[in-house]
């Protein structure tokens, strides 16, 4: 890795530490809203579930989101599939910050690179989502 | 970004660095009331009571100087605190929800700081956020100082 390679993965490093630490409160504040469905309905393992979709890819991450709020919707689980919903929204949210992010870093190698940073944010927040569960679940 | 390197650059490192050390000074010295909820010395008291062990303290340590992010660490906590299901680990007594309390109330006193030194924000904009991560650094440091050596007097009362 080049020393300006290097540079840009720091200061990118550095900038999803950032995001990651502004936006915590907007994942606790997530989870506090549908506390009806989360962590009841929609379980940890479930969460976990979503977590370990991004990594394939953030298409398959909406395929299964979308998948389960049809199935709620059928079912008659509205909150749930308010839920669902709700989560979608974020993620389209947390899509323009990592266009904004990659734009801060002055990335070269583009979509690629951005990609990866939306990714590393979508996840962080389901982590985030997860740990307040978690807490919650025993409180 | 790691603190000291973050900071180098800054013609105000010195009073960055006489902050972050002023305010340590009070987590080992156990003064409470300016600077947050709970006390480093308490806190660890109360772990050391609990059936919290060394390799858990020490595992959060670790995550605190391994991470850039606060959050990581507060999501650490919270897993922990979820996961400690009979409440005598810990969640118990809340000391464990009181521990992330005190950490998140550490960005107070931060804001406090800088309030009266604008050129900081000006020369780097995340230069809170990550004096706020040191100083969480440094109180879980402290506490689990205190944390080894009350739980040494606890086992030693044991046998």
């Amino acid at each position: 890795m080049s020393r300006d390679q290097e540079k840009i993965e720091k200061s990118l490093v550095s900038l999803v530490h950032k995001w990651s630490d502004e936006n915590i409160a907007r994942a606790e504040k997530f989870v506090d809203l549908h506390r009806k469905v989360i962590p009841k309905r929609i379980g940890i393992s479930q969460l976990y579930a979503m977590k370990n979709s991004i990594i394939i890819g953030f298409e398959h991450l909406l395929d299964f989101l979308k998948s389960r709020q049809i199935r709620a919707r059928k079912a008659g689980y509205f909150h749930e599939e308010g839920c669902y919903e709700d989560l979608m929204n974020q993620i389209q949210f947390i899509k323009e910050d990592a266009n904004q992010l990659s734009k801060q870093a002055d990335l070269k190698e583009g979509k690629q690179l951005s990609r990866r940073i939306e990714k590393e944010l979508i996840s962080r927040f389901i982590q985030h989502i997860i740990s307040q569960s978690v807490s919650i679940e025993k409180g | 970004m790691e603190f000291m390197e973050a900071i180098k650059s800054l013609k105000l490192k010195r009073e960055a660095e006489n902050f972050v050390r002023q305010i340590t000074d009070g987590f080992a010295l156990g003064e409470t009331d300016w600077y947050s909820a709970e006390n480093a010395l308490t806190l660890a008291k109360e772990l050391a009571e609990s059936t919290v062990q060394k390799t858990q303290i020490r595992g959060i340590v670790e995550i605190s100087r391994s991470t850039g992010s606060i959050a990581d660490i507060i999501d650490a906590l919270k897993v922990r605190v979820g996961r400690d299901y009979r409440g005598n680990g810990w969640d118990n007594a809340g000391v464990g929800r009181r521990l992330i309390e005190t950490l998140r109330s550490l960005r107070a006193k931060v804001d406090e700081f800088l309030a009266k030194q604008p050129e900081f924000k000006e020369e780097d904009p995340d230069v809170a956020r990550l004096i706020h991560l040191q100083l969480c650094r440094n109180f879980l440091d402290v506490m689990a100082a205190h944390f080894e050596y009350a739980k040494r007097v606890e086992e030693d009362k044991d046998e």
